[in-house]
């Protein structure tokens, strides 16, 4: 067996058990190993971080991407509010999203002369997951104390836009200027299936609890993101907008770092490097026949990682999520709300969860995110008492552990998975960085899967899939 | 439906604004402010020396702590709480400085070994409770590190004399040029009548470079030189080329004032980066302003000399590793990166530790010679011997050392059968005048600009610009009640208890959400386990069920279909409960549960449904809560379906998915 690939460190966090309960990993198993993605395919890019440089490649690409972009709107007395989202101090730990953070403010404070120059830090559903960021990455100290976490039920301002009213928080428009720093990295396929992925933190991160209830409840699940769209689209934000600056993801590592004054011609870049990088690992990933998962990463059950893919589309990857002819991925809160009193959909064409998926272990990862429909449709298999006490105590998951069967270890969990799923294939959603953990079963199928799926998502799927985002599949050398 | 197991309640010291709560005496910040704002400036002084002696003093050298947690400073820039303090004492300093009041002479003596910060601040705090307190002081004048340590450019001795008179009005006896163990020994006092003794004696003992040369003459340390400067014996520095070894407020004030003694160039030799330096960042940008020059990234290694003086230093340059176990980056030299400086003068200031090893046998101290206390008591290993500040902790700050005065005062009245309160409450009026909200710059603070001798060089607040900044003070021990607008039930509310709001929870509301708990910035909310869960729900049977179906399609919802992903809660259950006469969304969230788990992703069903059943909720009072008019997919006009269609935005096709969901149409 090869020796695996170290896994993301347990982080102390309110939302997730103490580190010093999670005693063992899933990948320290005698018969797991990792997939490295560069042996895979062959076509992954290039990547600045990790590498030897560590994070002065972040940085140095932060500055360069910065060169070409116009400040010249900002005067030596205007405010600048830096706009970031909890998800980038998710990627490879954290450290390269605060490196781009940090660069962008002295960069701009060197450009323009303004000191004024603050961080907004948003997050989703869990209220002090910024904070928690901001002072473990120092940013507070970097910003001169101008390092603020805002959550979607601070106080709001209404911003009129194509749709109507909707609803942004008060702090993250409080400057004359703002920057959007973020990471293309696709995570939430199944919220936003890869249309202006780009412009997504402007209704969800950015925004109040009004408008992110109407992404989520008001507007169907392939229309969603018009959400966003429109409130970048506004008078009111158009006269704030200064840049954006985006960390290129793969599922490798970070391929470059890249700045635009005009978001939206960033967003078609990104459009196209998601769809490829992470269409092909996802699609892979949807041959898996049978298997047991393994989460084991911090942060909430949906957002523990695997080759750059979040559990939630793992959970989907039975259906082609990129693929907008489907309407419902197997989870979505559309999906999720369509199950009725009988336990079966209320409409026709709601997918099943991923029928591959046998068991779940939960070794390690967050409450503070509605994640009870996981348990109630997967078997799963939660390590640890305190683990499971932690979990009991999260408003947002009352019957995760009702759903669920506790076991005093790892240990006890594995034995328990392999005998009731008969599978020894194991995916281990755990952050390994430039490829991914898996049992010797399984990485021996998914290798042979690999040319099939390389074939098919370059000359079939991600023609498609471009298409329906009104990208000519011919310019995508362009981008 | 919602299973509540948990419910808030408030933790009351908490909930207090952090400059108050950051502050080591414990200083009302926001009360004062509030005052000066008022133009009460006695008033405001009196409400600073509540708890501590030294307003003045503090307005002028204080590290202010306060300002680094002001929630301002998130906006745009804290508010300059130390200097609007130290505009409230100049408004008073010449006419003379209010004496409180002192309760009746107990006839119970105390003796305080050091007229420093901590120990004036325990005669202080003991002498309003009416104790007789004696201090003895080994110096020739009373004021510690305060008139020995800190120079005239930045603590006039008048202004620092006149709180020290203060305290002596209100009964205290100082008698300077005792020196404990030497002049008069803890026995002897005790046996004088004195029924307690707090020791205070500082730490004043330089610590030694360890570098050869170090006995050269021009090679002085940073106490001992800010000690000769300051009490009248300062050395002839002019055209001298003179070195500052360490990176704290000694190495700044050392130089600024070697400057002031006609040194040719000052040059602080720092062994990290200047954003690890300790000194006050304030006191980094004047000294750099007035001239000094800072190398940082280096450490001497020799002290080099000739005929036995001082000619030379040699240094190492410096890169930064590892964290140490202080937090901040271990220093490590680089090889073969040596290189000499000329140098007529080496200050030495890289720290300096108690001395308490002569005070008498019986006194245990530690490893770097300061006093070992209990940390709750302050009781020493000597019965009815206290001890506190800089001789137990080791050097720290003007402000810690106040604090610990008066915890060692409280400390003593309960030793001495009191209650442990020093503490004057008081409680002037209020007046919550307007606050600049917008972006608003700090009004500097002027200073000379210039180095004109040891004359002070920040000048104060005019009356103008201390009230226009007193005006940025968000006043956050009234104005908050995050926890209140953040609560879907409203179950909890500030409530006005003597000078400022504390939040109050209603356990029949409160459904243990924890909205309040993640959103305080004080982290003042505790949530606490219920004996038994209670359970929220409406029962969707007490209505007549085509009358929720007709509501729920209206809204274009199935009414089985799941509104509320943490509680799994219908909407059949929601327009139940507006039928039985839920008119908000608050009324909806105490009648279900919802909005209860995540507090976000269900508000948009829960109006949806409301303004199906004709009722448009106002927005709440509180200003927080926004409810406006929901779009939904089916208002997309068609101009931006056949605009964004191509983009990938599926606008027709949902909404066809959507509206065969509410026909329940399984069967197509």
């Amino acid at each position: 067996m090869g020796k695996t690939i170290r896994p993301m460190l347990p982080r102390k966090s309110q939302y997730g058990v103490d580190p010093k309960y999670i005693e063992k990993r899933i990948s320290e198993y005698p018969e797991m190993t990792s997939i490295m993605l560069n042996d895979i395919f062959q076509d992954m890019p290039s990547i600045i971080y990790p590498s030897n440089k560590g994070l002065d490649a972040v940085r140095e690409a932060t500055e360069k991407a910065l060169e070409k972009v116009d400040m010249s709107m900002i005067k030596p007395d205007h405010s600048v509010n830096i706009l970031a989202s909890h998800h980038g101090f998710t990627l490879l730990g954290g450290e390269p999203y605060a490196e781009v953070l940090k660069t962008i403010r002295d960069v701009i404070e060197k450009r323009t002369g303004t000191d004024s120059i603050r961080l907004r830090a948003g997050v989703g559903l869990r209220f002090r997951e910024t904070e928690e960021y901001i002072r473990s990455f120092a940013l507070d100290k970097h910003f001169k104390g101008k390092a603020q976490g805002v959550a979607p039920i601070d106080e709001g301002i209404p911003i009129e836009t194509e749709i109507g009213t909707l609803y942004g928080l008060k702090a993250v428009y409080d400057a004359d200027w703002i920057v959007h720093a973020h990471n293309s990295d696709v995570r939430e396929v199944h919220f936003h299936r890869q249309v202006d992925r780009a412009v997504k933190p402007f209704g969800m991160s950015y925004a109040r609890i009004d408008t992110r209830s109407t992404y989520h409840q008001n507007m169907g699940p392939r229309a969603a993101n018009f959400v966003a769209r429109s409130i970048f689209g506004s008078d009111f934000v158009q006269s704030k907008f200064a840049f954006t600056t985006f960390i290129e993801m793969t599922p490798t590592g970070i391929k470059d770092v890249i700045a635009d004054n005009n978001l939206l011609a960033l967003n078609d870049k990104i459009t196209v490097s998601g769809c490829k990088y992470y269409g092909k690992i996802m699609t892979l990933l949807g041959e898996i026949d049978e298997c047991i998962v393994g989460l084991d990463f911090p942060a909430p059950v949906p957002y523990v990682f695997a080759a750059g893919v979040i559990f939630a589309n793992f959970a989907g990857s039975n259906v082609d999520i990129f693929d907008l002819d489907n309407p419902l991925p197997p989870y979505t809160w559309y999906t999720e709300a369509f199950y009725g009193k009988d336990s079966l959909p209320l409409v026709e064409n709601v997918p099943k969860l991923n029928p591959a998926i046998k068991a779940v272990i939960h070794n390690y990862a967050w409450g503070g995110y509605p994640s009870t429909f996981f348990a109630e449709h997967l078997p799963t298999i939660v390590v640890g008492t305190e683990q499971a006490e932690a979990i009991k105590r999260d408003p947002q998951n009352i019957d995760y552990i009702r759903n669920s069967v506790i076991a005093e270890s790892l240990d006890s969990a594995m034995e328990f998975a392999y005998k009731v799923s008969g599978t020894r294939k194991v995916i281990i959603f755990d952050g390994a960085i430039g490829g991914l953990n898996v049992s010797q079963e399984l990485a021996d199928l998914l290798v042979k899967k690999v040319p099939e799926i390389d074939k098919k998502v370059e000359n079939e799927l991600l023609p498609k899939w471009l298409k329906q985002r009104g990208i000519d599949p011919k310019e995508v050398e362009l981008f | 439906m919602r299973v509540v197991n948990w419910t808030a309640s408030v933790d009351k010291e908490k909930c207090k604004a952090s400059c108050q709560k950051t502050c080591p005496a414990g200083v009302k910040v926001p009360v004062y402010i509030d005052l000066i704002k008022s133009n009460r400036f006695q008033e405001a002084y009196e409400v600073i020396q509540a708890d501590n002696p030294f307003p003045s003093v503090c307005g002028r050298v204080c590290h202010s702590p306060c300002e680094n947690e002001c929630r301002r400073g998130k906006q745009d820039a804290a508010l300059a709480i130390r200097a609007l303090k130290r505009f409230a004492g100049d408004q008073l300093i010449n006419g003379g400085l209010p004496v409180p009041r002192v309760k009746e002479n107990k006839g119970i003596r105390v003796a305080i070994i050091g007229a420093g910060p901590a120990g004036l601040s325990a005669a202080y705090f003991l002498t309003l409770k009416g104790y007789q307190i004696t201090i003895f002081e080994a110096l020739e004048v009373a004021g510690g590190m305060m008139v020995a340590g800190i120079p005239e450019y930045r603590l006039p001795k008048d202004v620092l004399n006149k709180e020290i008179d203060v305290i002596k009005n209100m009964g205290v006896e100082i008698k300077t040029g005792v020196k404990i163990g030497k002049d008069i020994t803890l026995e002897q006092i005790l046996r004088n009548g004195y029924k307690a003794i707090f020791l205070a004696v500082g730490a004043r003992k330089d610590q030694p470079l360890n570098i050869p040369g170090e006995e050269l003459e021009g090679v002085l340390t940073g106490v001992r030189f800010l000690h000769d400067v300051n009490l009248g014996n300062p050395p002839d520095f002019s055209g001298k080329d003179a070195a500052v070894i360490g990176g704290g407020n000694v190495a700044a004030d050392a130089a600024r004032s070697a400057l002031r003694l006609g040194a040719n160039s000052v040059t602080v030799y720092y062994r990290r980066t200047k954003k690890e330096m300790p000194a006050i960042e304030g006191e980094i940008a004047e000294m750099q302003h007035e001239g000094v020059k800072i190398h940082v990234l280096t450490a001497p290694v020799e002290i080099l000399g000739n005929n036995g003086k001082v000619n030379g230093l040699k240094l190492t340059k410096m890169m930064l590793g590892k964290p140490d176990k202080t937090g901040r980056p271990l220093p490590v030299p680089i090889d073969g990166s040596e290189f000499t400086v000329k140098a007529d003068v080496v200050i030495s200031a890289i720290g300096y530790n108690p001395d308490a090893a002569d005070i008498d046998p019986a006194l245990k101290t530690n490893g770097w010679g300061g006093i070992v206390v209990d940390a709750d008591t302050m009781v020493t290993s000597i019965p009815s011997v206290f001890s506190g500040g800089d001789c137990v902790t080791g050097a720290a700050t003007l402000i810690e050392a106040v604090s610990a005065g008066k915890k060692g005062a409280s400390s003593i009245d309960k030793y001495l059968g009191g209650d442990g309160i020093v503490v004057k409450d008081l409680n002037p009026p209020r007046n919550f005048g307007k606050i600049i909200d917008g972006d608003t710059k700090r009004v500097r603070v002027p200073t000379l600009g210039k180095v004109e001798g040891f004359k002070e060089t920040e000048l104060g607040y005019t009356l103008e610009q201390a009230i226009n900044e007193a005006a940025r003070c968000l006043q956050c021990d009234v104005e908050c009640r995050t926890c209140e607008k953040v609560c879907p039930v409203l179950a909890i509310k500030g409530k006005t208890s003597g000078q400022r709001n504390v939040a109050e929870v209603d356990v029949n509301y409160c459904v243990g959400c924890n909205a309040c708990e993640q959103r305080c910035p004080e982290y003042a909310i505790l949530l606490n386990k219920l004996d038994k869960p209670v359970i929220i729900k409406t029962d969707v049977n007490k209505v007549d069920y085509e009358q929720i179906a007709s509501l729920c399609r209206k809204a274009k919802f199935h009414p089985e279909q799941i509104v509320c992903y943490c509680t799994a809660t219908r909407a059949e259950e929601i327009a139940a409960a507006v039928i039985l006469g839920a008119k908000t969304p608050e009324d909806v969230s105490r009648a279900t549960g919802v909005r209860t788990g995540c507090k976000v992703e269900c508000i948009q069903p829960v109006l949806r449904i409301l303004e199906a059943a004709g009722i448009q909720p106002e927005p709440r009072k509180d200003g927080w809560q926004w409810y406006g008019r929901t779009p939904t997919v089916w208002e997309i006009r068609e101009g931006i379906k056949a605009k964004f269609n191509h983009k990938g935005f599926y606008f027709t096709e949902d909404i066809q998915l959507l509206d065969r969901l509410i026909e329940n149409k399984k069967d197509n």
